[in-house]
């Protein structure tokens, strides 16, 4: 251990520094430096020779006011500091000798810890759920100190804390919500951009073709604004004028002359090919990049479902779980549509501002310059156009998405309607969303109506400066020759040259939003899957069966354990009942022994193998559950008994059937194995789907079987053919069954009582009776009911 | 059919109970069936002795028809399964499965003429191993696609019909059912 510590002077005090990077626990953000004020004055408290273990702070002081709360522990005593408005007090001292209890309480919104130090309970500190972690590390260290004696404090290194283990950012370090699952700090947005032109290596020669065919049509629409100006000069000019008013020499003379009908001809035919050509390349790069795109779609949608069949069941806890998957699905089609339209467009719009630019530069410079030097201005004006238009438009897509809310909330819900004659006031309410959809849709008309005529001058602006500085020089003759053909020419290129410059502005924020969205769906197929993080060599062997919790605590969200240091040994073989309140922990036991989700604390055994380290596969294909509402997929009857067994044959299929004494009502539907179930087919009753999944169940074959209130729905009579189907079922496996109905749990050789997280009894039916505890309560509770139920009738 | 599920499993085969004894599977070389018209079937076998008005049921009507064929008696009541039609003897085959087609009776489609949709009803006009026939659907989902190319539609009045495999249909009758499944 010596070397895991050395003593350092830290500006405030002398610590006993752990080694964090070695094997010992991650005090981490636990020890925190204590403040400049604080630090001079717990010097001076400190003995001799006495060293700082570690110092924290937690968000409240007992009274419950937000305020800093400092515990400092030594090793050879624990003292807590208030601050206060006059400096820093010290609020209870105590030395390790003193200490002989500690209770740490959790309570709604805040925790309390207490400890007796001889003369009864004391508030050692309080603290909200954001530092509650550091109470229960304490907490930890205390009761460690209460069970070994003060000499534990010098190997604080050797107690193991839980802290919690929340997102963070691998290259910052920051703290990141779940929710997001993305730094935005570190969100490079370039390297996204590389990821994503990276999905379109697959299909490169496509890429490569699709470019090729961009160029082509790109450079295919400048040739008409060129073609006009020569018909103009070469063809319309001289025939009117006379052959004299046409250049002197031209490439086009050797097809006909000056003013020929030839030459029209000639000119005709080329932009025939003009008009012909771009649509049918442009049609076939329009089906190749969209081949790509719903390519890449497809890719990353299986990469992304894929990884989320391995993502630990913790993370479809939380109830923004569909709202995360919607997201990710939208993501996905965010990317595509980068890739696959606004990338290629973003090319092809450069390609064409820069060709546009360059042959007007090249046709008449100055003329050029004249005409280009509005852009700038036009193109931002635009842009705080588009902006006010957005805001609008966004307000009035969030008015349709009301409608669809609400319809989706009341149709679902229309017994409830009918039953309680809502009808009038639903009607009512419908009536009031559409008059909000509707104003809102006539302020977006307003805007849209006035800043039309804008966009209009915006376009007009630049053929006005074409016709008036170019008719300028055509006019007065000056410099460079400025001809009809010349001003038609580049009356063409200006009415081309405007929809990429505004496609442009357009791109930057679209390529913003498919930058997030690559993000996140990068980060959800690089993040691994939470169950999996442990090194998970152990490929689980046949189970015998031998069920053990040791110490175990556990809670959904870290601040609320469900389980408090729950303890049992269930053998192999045995049937064990749990049996407790609603809320008591029964579900969550079950959850555990299937290692859905890890423990906090302690540790789930089977077979003596702790289950954090064997392969999740391995463990989970012997295990069955028949639950209250047995899932049943889409698909014939047999196919969802096969679900467990995917190599079933028909023959096992039948004979499981009948072993969950389903196999009757089976062949009584018309189409027998065959009857599909699930939305589009028969409709199956509660009972029924039971015994499906307790054949589904039995096919399987597993060495542990979970029947979690599998009985709770149905009748007495199907109640009946249950049990007896379920007694086939556990022969021989270890089963762990949760039941309301304690007359269900008359099998089990024994019966597990929780009561508030906590195993509180344990023993057969007839032991708990007599004991009188919980389970005797209970029990009589459910005869006194029955007693009710069978005097009614 | 002696194939232990258990064997993959060793640990498992002492405690649980063996699932194929939930199955009475007959022995095709020992039965011997012949019709008896409106009575059912007439079974001989030296395991069941002489049994008479035995029905039959087959477990999977669409997937699997002439396979896994329950022998019920009078009371409804299992006498066993015939695992394969096809492992019978001529005769008891041929008994076999005419009593199927008329206990239960589904034919096969063997051409799309046309559907139309009269008043958001879905009409098919097919014609049928058993001859022409002008089905009418509940819903559009009536029409079950069950994998491999077969497909099972059930009419408004509870009638099966059955397409075995899709892809052997002609293309005209293919292009119509794959547009209105």
């Amino acid at each position: 251990m010596t070397d895991q510590r050395t003593q350092i002077e830290s500006p405030s005090a002398s610590y006993v520094r752990f080694n964090t990077a070695g094997d010992g626990p991650a005090l981490g953000e636990l020890q925190q430096p204590l403040p400049e004020g604080l630090g001079k004055l717990v010097r001076q408290e400190l003995g001799p020779g006495e060293r700082l273990i570690f110092s924290f702070s937690v968000d409240m002081n007992i009274a419950g006011q937000y305020a800093l709360k400092w515990l400092v522990l030594t090793e050879r005593r624990c003292m807590t500091w208030a601050e206060t408005d006059d400096g820093y007090r010290i609020k209870l001292e105590f030395s390790p000798e003193e200490l002989r209890d500690v209770r740490l309480r959790d309570m709604r919104g805040n925790h309390v810890l207490f400890v007796d130090t001889g003369g009864g309970w004391k508030h050692l500190l309080r603290s909200s759920n954001t530092t509650s972690w550091k109470l229960r590390a304490i907490t930890k260290v205390l009761e460690t100190v209460k069970e070994q004696g003060p000499g534990a404090l010098r190997n604080v290194a050797d107690i193991e804390l839980k802290l919690p283990d929340r997102p963070v950012c691998k290259k910052c370090g920051a703290p990141i919500d779940p929710r997001l699952g993305v730094c935005l700090a570190c969100m490079n947005k370039r390297t996204l951009l590389v990821r994503m032109v990276k999905l379109l290596f697959p299909y490169k020669a496509l890429v490569v073709l699709c470019l090729a065919l961009m160029v082509a049509v790109t450079l295919l629409g400048l040739v008409s604004p060129l073609l006009s100006k020569w018909i103009m000069d070469l063809v319309f000019v001289p025939a009117i004028k006379g052959a004299s008013a046409a250049p002197q020499t031209s490439f086009w003379y050797r097809f006909g002359g000056a003013g020929s009908r030839d030459l029209l001809l000639v000119f005709g035919g080329i932009m025939l090919l003009m008009v012909v050509a771009p649509s049918l390349i442009g049609a076939l790069r329009g089906y190749t990049s969209a081949w790509v795109g719903n390519r890449i779609v497809v890719d990353l949608s299986n990469r992304v479902f894929s990884h989320m069949m391995r993502l630990s069941l913790s993370f479809y806890h939380h109830e923004e779980t569909g709202q995360v998957m919607s997201r990710i699905t939208r993501d996905v089609q965010r990317i595509h549509m980068f890739l696959s339209n606004r990338l290629f467009n973003l090319i092809r719009d450069v390609l064409m501002i820069v060709f546009i630019v360059a042959l007007m530069l090249q046709m008449h410079t100055k003329l050029a310059l004249i005409v280009l030097a509005p852009i700038p201005i036009l193109v931002v004006a635009s842009e705080v156009a588009r902006r006010k238009i957005h805001r609008i438009y966004h307000m009035l897509w969030r008015r349709y998405a009301a409608i669809n809310r609400f319809l989706s909330d009341v149709i679902p819900g229309m017994r409830v309607v009918k039953a309680f004659a809502q009808g009038r006031r639903e009607t009512g309410r419908f009536g009031g969303i559409m008059d909000r959809v509707f104003t809102q849709e006539m302020k977006a008309t307003r805007v849209h109506v006035t800043l039309q005529p804008i966009f209009g001058l915006a376009t007009g602006i630049g053929q006005l400066l074409v016709f008036v500085a170019g008719g300028l020089m055509l006019i007065g003759g000056q410099g460079e020759v400025v001809t009809i053909g010349l001003i038609m020419a580049f009356n063409g290129l200006m009415y081309r040259f405007y929809p990429p410059v505004m496609d442009l502005a357009r791109a930057l924020p679209e390529f913003e939003r498919a930058a997030t969205s690559a993000d996140r769906v990068f980060e959800v197929i690089d993040s691994e899957p939470e169950l999996q993080t442990g090194e998970r060599t152990i490929e689980m062997p046949p189970i015998r069966g031998r069920v053990e919790f040791r110490n175990v605590t556990f809670g959904y969200e870290p601040d609320e354990p469900i389980l408090k240091d729950i303890s049992f040994l269930a053998e192999a073989g045995e049937m064990i009942g749990l049996v407790g309140h609603s809320g008591a922990g029964k579900t969550t036991v079950i959850n555990l022994i299937c290692h859905f989700y890890k423990v906090n604390e302690g540790a789930v055994l089977i077979d003596g193998i702790d289950l954090t380290e064997v392969k999740l596969e391995s463990l989970r294909q012997q295990i069955g559950i028949v639950s209250q509402e047995p899932f049943l997929f889409s698909g014939t009857i047999a196919e969802n008994i096969a679900y467990s067994k995917a190599d079933a044959t028909s023959m096992e299929v039948v004979a499981a059937a009948k072993a969950a004494n389903a196999h009757d009502f089976i062949v009584d539907f018309p189409e027998g194995y065959d009857t599909l179930v699930g939305e589009r087919g028969a409709r199956i009753s509660g009972g029924e789907r039971q015994r499906i999944a307790i054949a589904r169940a039995i096919l399987k074959n597993p060495r542990i079987l979970i029947l979690d209130e599998a009985t709770a729905s149905v009748d007495t009579e199907t109640e009946e053919k249950i049990q007896e189907a379920l007694r086939r079922l556990i022969a021989g496996r270890t089963t762990f069954a949760i039941a309301h109905r304690l007359s269900t749990l008359k099998y089990a050789s024994r019966l597990l009582v929780l009561k508030e997280g906590r195993l509180v009894e344990s023993g057969t039916h007839d032991e708990l009776t007599k004991l009188g505890g919980v389970y005797a309560g209970l029990c009589e509770k459910q005869n006194r009911l029955a007693a009710i139920a069978t005097w009614s009738e | 059919m002696s194939e232990d599920q258990h064997d993959n499993n060793p640990s498992a085969e002492a405690q649980t109970f063996n699932l194929m004894e939930m199955l009475r599977v007959l022995d095709p070389r020992d039965l011997e069936v012949e019709r008896s018209v409106g009575e059912g079937l007439v079974v001989r076998s030296a395991e069941l002795g002489q049994l008479s008005g035995v029905f039959v049921e087959p477990c999977f009507p669409v997937t699997e028809r002439g396979m896994h064929l329950l022998l019920k008696d009078a009371d409804g009541a299992e006498i066993g399964m015939i695992e394969d039609v096809h492992k019978l003897d001529k005769a008891s085959r041929n008994a076999v499965e005419a009593e199927l087609n008329e206990q239960h009776f589904i034919p096969t489609i063997i051409r799309v003429r046309d559907i139309s949709d009269e008043l958001h009803i879905p009409v098919w006009q097919v014609d049928t191993d058993h001859g022409e026939r002008r089905l009418e659907l509940k819903r559009r989902h009536d029409v079950h696609n069950m994998g491999g190319g077969r497909i099972y539609i059930r009419d408004a009045a509870g009638n099966g019909y059955l397409i075995p495999d899709i892809s052997k249909l002609d293309p005209a009758s293919q292009q119509l059912v794959q547009s209105n499944s």
